[in-house]
C-alpha cells in the first residue's frame, strides 16, 4: 500500500505550530532553534501519540472495534491520549500500567495523566511486574472481553508500531511545509526517543518526502544507545511491512542516538533535564516535562554548548508532550513555602 | 449530512451580519472593511488561531437534547493553553508598545490567568509579578503543590504571596518596579479590562466564521464567567461582527448574577473606551449571567461540577477543571436536559481551560 492510500482519522487540529525560540537561542548562543509544539493538540493535554492513533484508530474502526486495550506507565502520556480517542471515538477502555519508579508511586499515583485516565472512565489495571506481567494480563482481558462479545483492538505501547509511526511520517512532511515557509533549513532536528515510533516515522518520512538532509537526534530516555538502534531498526522495518518504501530508503548512518541523557533510568529524573525544564519555562514560557521532553532538551542544550555535532544550523526541537506528569514531580520544583518577593 | 436549512441559515447569518455592523459603526462599512478597522487594534501573536469548535457527537446522544458543541480555546500554546492567551495578545502588545520592562498581574495560587501571563511575559522578554491570594484557606497545601502555582515558579515568575488581600501588595510592587525604572504595566485579575477584553471579540469574529463554514446557527453559547471580560468580549464581538440572535450565557463561578452583570456593564463601558463603540450598542437585556450553579463559592467545586467532568471526559475525552468550566459544564447539562434554554439549538460550550488546577483537585475524584 501506499503512504497515501493508508486510512487515517483525524483527532485533532493540524498544523501544530513551528516557531522560533529567540530568547534560548541568545542563551546559548549557537544556531537559531526552532521549536514544534506537538504538545498542543486537541486529544485531553495533547502530545505526540495524537499523530500515531489517527492511523491506529482508523484501523480499529475498519476493523469493527469496539474496545481499546493498551499499555504503559501509570503516568503513560500514550495512554492518556488513547483513552482520550476511545472516549471521543465511543470505545470502551481497557489500560494495564505498571510502576517505571516503585519508590514514587505515591506521587505517580496522585495526579496527571492517571488521574485523567480516571476521569476519562478507563478500566485502569495496575500491574505490579515488568512489562512481560503488563502483556500477560493483558491477553488475559482481552479473552474475557472476546468471551463476553467485544470486539477487543490491541494498541501497542506508545502506538510505536509500522501503523501508528505514519502518524510522523505526515509530521515529517508537515515540517517540510512549515520550514520552507519560514526559510528555515534545519540541520538537526532533536526529540527524546523512547518506544522510537517517533523517531522511526518522523526519519522515515523526512526521506520519504525528499528531505536528504535533515539529521534526526534521537535523545534515548531510557536505555543505551545500542539497544534504542536496534529498537528502532525493528520499527523502521515495521514501517516497511505496511507501506511500499525502498528498502534502502533510510540508511544505517542515519540513526541517530544518544545514550548519554537518561540518567539512571526511564522516569528518573535527572538535574540536567531538571534544569533545562526551569531554562525553557524561564526563557520561552514553555512547559517540558521531567520523563521525555526535559531529558531530550537537555541533551540538545550540552550538544549545541560542546558543539558536539558539527555545524549547526536552524536546530529543532520536537516537543512530543508529556507535561501533565510534571504535577506528580512536582516536589521536585516546588517551593512550598512560597516564594515571597516582597 | 447538510442539514436541510443549512443555506438559509448562512444566508441569514450573513444578512444579520450587515444590518448589525450598520448598527456598530453607524454607517454602511462591509464586514470586511469593519474587519480591517478592527484588526488595526495592536496585536501580537502568542498562539495559533483558530482554536477548533467541534460537535460533541456523543455528549449530544447521551442528552438527547439539541446539538451540542465545544469550543477548544484550551488547546493555545502558552503553558497549557486557556482563554487568557488571547486577551494576553492585546494586553502585552500594549505592555510593549509602552515600553515596559516588566508586567504585574495577580490572581488566586492556582490562577489560570497568572500562569498564562507567566508564560506571555517570558516569551516576549517581560518580567513577571505576580501576586498571589488563597481563595480556599483549608486548601493551602494542595493549592502550593502542584498545577498552575507549581508552572509559575518553573516560568521563574516573581511570586508574592498576600495573606491581607491583594491591593496594598500590588501598589507597592508597581511602586517599586517604577522606582527601578521597569516601567511596569499592570494586568488587572483575569486580564478582565477593556484591551484585554478585546481577544474575546475577535474570538466571536472566529467563531461566526467557523459557524458559517459549518452551517450552524447557535441559539445559545455558554461560558463560565469570573472576571467577566471573557463574556463582555464574547458578546460585544458577535454583535459587532453581525451576529444579532446567539444569546451569551454566563455562568457564574463565584458571585451572584447581579454583581457580575453590574461588572459586565462596566467591561463593555471599558471595551467601549478602547473601541469608540457606543456605550448603547449592548442592551441591558443581553447581559445574562445565571447565578445557579456556583456552589459555596469561588474555587470551591461542586458536586454537579466534578459529575459533568466525568460525564464530558467519559464521553468525549475532554478535560474540563473543578473551578470554572465544570461548574459552566454541569448548568450546560441542567439547562439542556430540562429545557432551560428557549428554543435551543445548536449550544455551543466555550472550553475556558483551566486543567492545570484539576491536580490539586485530585481528591475530590477519588474511586
Amino acid at each position: 500500500m501506499k503512504f497515501e492510500e493508508v486510512p487515517r482519522l483525524p483527532l485533532t487540529s493540524l498544523p501544530t505550530s513551528f516557531s522560533a525560540l529567540p530568547n534560548l537561542s541568545k542563551e546559548l548562543g549557537g544556531p537559531d532553534i526552532y521549536i514544534k509544539r506537538d504538545d498542543v493538540m486537541d486529544l485531553a493535554h495533547g502530545g505526540n501519540k495524537t499523530r500515531k492513533l489517527e492511523y491506529v484508530f482508523a484501523d480499529a474502526l475498519n476493523k469493527g472495534a469496539d474496545t481499546i486495550l493498551t499499555m504503559g506507565g501509570i503516568q503513560s502520556n500514550h495512554v492518556r491520549q488513547t483513552v482520550s480517542a476511545a472516549a471521543k471515538l465511543g470505545f470502551e477502555s481497557h489500560v494495564f500500567l505498571n510502576n517505571p519508579v516503585p519508590e514514587r508511586r505515591a506521587e505517580m499515583l496522585s495526579g496527571g495523566n492517571y488521574l485523567m485516565d480516571k476521569i476519562m472512565g478507563a478500566n485502569e489495571y495496575i500491574i505490579d511486574g515488568d512489562d512481560d506481567a503488563v502483556a500477560e494480563n493483558m491477553t488475559r482481558v482481552e479473552k474475557e472481553l472476546i468471551a463476553k462479545g467485544k470486539k477487543p483492538y490491541l494498541v501497542p505501547m506508545g502506538a510505536s508500531n509500522g501503523l501508528g509511526s505514519l502518524g510522523y511520517m505526515l509530521a515529517a512532511q508537515e515540517l517540510m511545509i512549515q520550514w520552507e515557509n519560514a526559510d528555515a533549513v534545519p540541520s538537526h532536528i532533536f526529540l527524546g526517543t523512547g518506544s522510537c515510533g517517533t523517531h522511526a516515522g518522523l526519519l522515515t518520512g523526512l526521506r520519504y518526502f525528499g528531505n536528504t538532509t535533515t539529521k534526526v537526534v534521537g535523545i534515548s530516555v531510557s536505555q543505551p544507545e545500542e539497544i534504542k538502534k536496534e529498537n528502532l531498526r525493528e520499527v523502521l522495518a515495521q514501517i516497511r511491512d505496511v507501506i511500499d518504501i525502498p528498502d534502502n530508503l533510510v540508511g544505517e548512518d542515519d540513526l541517530i542516538i544518544s545514550g548519554d541523557y537518561f540518567g539512571q533510568a526511564y522516569a528518573y529524573p535527572t538535574d540536567e533535564a531538571n534544569d533545562a525544564i526551569r531554562l525553557l519555562g524561564e526563557t520561552e514560557g514553555i512547559i517540558l516535562d521531567p520523563v521525555y521532553t526535559g531529558k531530550a532538551m537537555a541533551g540538545m542544550i550540552d550538544m549545541v554548548k560542546k558543539q558536539k555535532l558539527g555545524t549547526m544550523k536552524d536546530i529543532v526541537f520536537l516537543h512530543t508532550g508529556g507535561a501533565p506528569a510534571i504535577h506528580t514531580f512536582a516536589d521536585l520544583f516546588i517551593d512550598i513555602e512560597g516564594k515571597l518577593d516582597a | 449530512m447538510t442539514h436541510p436549512d443549512e443555506k438559509s441559515r448562512r444566508n441569514f447569518i450573513k444578512g444579520a451580519g450587515v444590518l448589525a455592523l450598520a448598527t456598530a459603526a453607524g454607517n454602511s462599512l462591509s464586514f470586511a472593511q469593519t474587519s480591517r478597522e478592527f484588526d488595526k487594534i495592536p496585536r501580537i501573536s502568542l498562539t495559533t488561531l483558530p482554536t477548533a469548535c467541534s460537535k460533541m457527537t456523543n455528549l449530544t446522544k447521551l442528552i438527547g437534547g439539541p446539538d451540542l458543541y465545544i469550543k477548544r480555546d484550551d488547546v493555545m500554546e502558552l503553558a497549557h493553553g486557556g482563554n487568557k492567551t488571547r486577551k494576553l495578545e492585546y494586553g502585552l502588545a500594549e505592555a510593549l508598545n509602552n515600553g515596559a520592562k516588566a508586567v504585574v498581574t495577580q490572581g488566586g495560587l492556582q490562577s489560570n490567568h497568572v500562569r498564562q501571563t507567566c508564560s506571555g511575559a517570558a516569551k516576549v522578554g517581560l518580567e513577571a509579578h505576580v501576586i498571589l491570594s488563597n481563595p480556599v484557606p483549608e486548601m493551602k497545601e494542595e493549592l502550593m503543590g502542584s498545577g498552575n502555582y507549581l508552572m509559575d515558579q518553573l516560568m521563574d515568575a516573581h511570586i508574592y504571596i498576600a495573606e491581607d488581600g491583594r491591593g496594598p501588595v500590588v501598589d507597592k510592587v508597581i511602586a517599586d518596579l517604577t522606582a527601578a525604572g521597569k516601567k511596569p504595566y499592570n494586568i488587572p485579575a483575569g486580564a478582565s479590562n477593556g484591551i484585554g477584553s478585546i481577544g474575546y471579540m475577535r474570538a466571536a469574529r472566529e467563531l461566526i466564521g467557523q459557524w458559517n463554514e459549518m452551517g450552524i446557527s447557535p441559539s445559545h453559547i455558554i461560558t463560565a464567567t469570573g472576571s467577566c471580560g471573557t463574556q463582555s468580549g464574547l458578546l460585544m464581538g458577535l454583535r459587532y461582527f453581525g451576529n444579532t440572535t446567539t444569546k451569551v450565557i454566563g455562568i457564574s463561578v463565584s458571585a451572584p448574577s447581579a454583581a457580575l452583570e453590574a461588572r459586565m456593564r462596566e467591561v463593555l463601558n471599558m471595551i467601549s473606551d478602547v473601541t469608540g463603540i457606543d456605550k448603547n450598542f449592548i442592551k441591558d437585556e443581553d447581559i445574562i449571567v445565571n447565578d445557579n450553579y456556583f456552589g459555596e463559592g469561588y474555587g470551591r467545586p461542586t458536586e454537579d461540577g466534578i459529575t459533568a467532568i466525568r460525564t464530558v471526559a467519559s464521553h468525549e475525552g475532554v478535560i474540563l477543571d473543578p473551578v470554572y468550566t465544570g461548574k459552566g459544564m454541569s448548568a450546560m447539562l441542567d439547562m439542556v436536559k430540562n429545557g432551560k434554554l428557549e428554543n435551543a439549538r445548536d449550544v455551543v460550550f466555550l472550553h475556558t481551560g483551566g486543567a492545570p488546577a484539576i491536580h490539586p483537585y485530585a481528591a475530590f475524584f477519588k474511586g
